[in-house]
């Protein structure tokens, strides 16, 4: 069965929201633009596409590979369909939360937290290493139950397209959508740096798995969202944006003392040390949730 | 043609086209503090008090300390579109050269800042302060 890219339909629509944003943020202070920032970021989205076309063969043969061992032969059918949204959906949240607490994967994710604004564009900011860091084995398992490659990377694209939209800063609230799915609110949650919000909201399309798995934090009004990462680059460079932290990694794992160490320095959480002298998320948490502590006695 | 190939001529054109969009449109954050007062307006804002506070502005004018009466003091950035103050109980000063300090917080929830001013405004700020060089 023949099944549209969604990602190559939508592009016509990305660059007409954006031109509305862009135009809105001359007019409201609800939304900002840095025309710098909003170039890096679409440069990015383009080094992403030509990246993907150069390095997804590999990510089509992987899951190629593994559904020819498939459990069962799904085909389909309308109600594979509406599973394999969920499916997919589910896999991005897992796929989404191990980028953000492995420094492998967070590799290649951080290009999309780099910037310090919060816009349409800077959804387009994406990674040119994806493919090549692996992250598709967390599509893998659907491969091998069965659904067919196709229909996963349907409802993979039509999931980015989806993301697309819930970049900006000019929606509030969205009433009882906010219960099932991912919105502006929730997501601006996620690119937030405030210790508050760190490492939350990891949804594609439905925030129900946060909510299921503990990691959904709600927007509130008094701790506004600070855009970034916890040590901002401060550059527009798209070669610096994409490949810093695979730099990082490297002199880290060149200099490590044991094997433990290199491990350790790949695969443990960003910013994880020997001796605990970089911030980790998870000790920013803590710092913040001691310093409340104290505050409310 | 080939659907990739038009993939990524579309995304090119679209890239160029939004690009020059927002050059044209002269889009930018106004990052800088436009005067003193705006920090100390800032601060008084946030920490709801009134004292009279002086102003010790970075050379980017992206910083400042404010200080003055009996309070511990304050940094204000401007970061991106955000303007953030934090009071300087829990910072750690260091004194980097004449007319260059750097600010930390131990828990990193605030950026670092350096500030960079005229090294007589940094002194009397320090010592309004009760700061030495290395605090």
């Amino acid at each position: 069965m023949n099944l549209p890219d969604p990602v190559t339909w939508a592009i016509p629509l990305f660059g007409v929201f954006i031109i509305a944003e862009m135009l809105r943020a001359r007019q409201a202070n609800d939304v900002t633009y840095e025309a710098k920032d909003a170039a890096a970021s679409m440069t990015m989205g383009f080094g992403n596409t030509v990246a993907k076309l150069l390095t997804g063969g590999l990510a089509v043969a992987m899951i190629a590979y593994v559904h020819q061992f498939r459990l069962f032969d799904i085909g389909y059918a309308a109600w594979a369909f509406v599973v394999c949204f969920f499916l997919e959906d589910l896999s991005y949240y897992w796929f989404h939360r191990i980028s953000h607490e492995r420094r492998w994967f967070w590799a290649s994710h951080v290009v999309h937290h780099t910037s310090q604004h919060y816009n349409l564009s800077t959804a387009l900011r994406q990674t040119w290493t994806g493919s090549l860091g692996g992250t598709f084995i967390f599509w893998l398992p659907m491969a091998w139950i069965g659904f067919p490659p196709p229909m996963i990377a349907f409802f993979s694209g039509l999931s980015l397209v989806y993301q697309f939209w819930i970049h900006t800063e000019a929606i509030d609230r969205m009433g009882p959508f906010e219960w099932v799915l991912n919105t502006p609110s929730h997501h601006r949650v996620h690119h937030a740096t405030n210790p508050r919000y760190l490492d939350s909201n990891y949804a594609g399309v439905l925030i129900i798995w946060d909510r299921l798995f503990g990691t959904f934090v709600e927007e509130t009004k008094a701790d506004k969202p600070i855009y970034g990462v916890v040590s901002n680059l401060h550059t527009f460079n798209p070669f610096r944006i994409a490949f810093h932290e695979w730099v990082g990694m490297a002199r880290d794992v060149g200099q490590a003392k044991t094997w433990r160490e290199k491990l350790k320095f790949a695969f443990g959480p960003p910013g994880w040390t020997p001796d605990g002298s970089r911030p980790t998320s998870a000790s920013l948490k803590s710092a913040w949730r001691a310093n409340q502590g104290q505050d409310a006695h | 043609m080939n659907a990739a190939l038009v993939t990524v001529l579309m995304a090119a054109a679209g890239t160029a086209l939004l690009a020059f969009v927002g050059f044209r449109l002269d889009l930018s954050v106004d990052r800088l503090f436009k005067n003193p007062d705006e920090v100390a307006q800032a601060v008084r804002a946030q920490y709801g008090i009134t004292t009279e506070l002086s102003v010790l502005m970075s050379r980017c004018q992206r910083a400042a300390i404010a200080y003055g009466g009996d309070q511990p003091g304050f940094v204000a950035i401007v970061l991106g579109d955000k303007l953030l103050v934090r009071n300087l109980d829990q910072a750690k000063i260091m004194v980097i050269a004449e007319d260059r300090i750097h600010i930390s917080f131990p828990d990193f929830g605030f950026e670092p800042v350096s500030i960079e001013a005229a090294g007589n405004d940094i002194q009397q700020a320090l010592a309004s302060l009760g700061r030495g060089p290395l605090t």
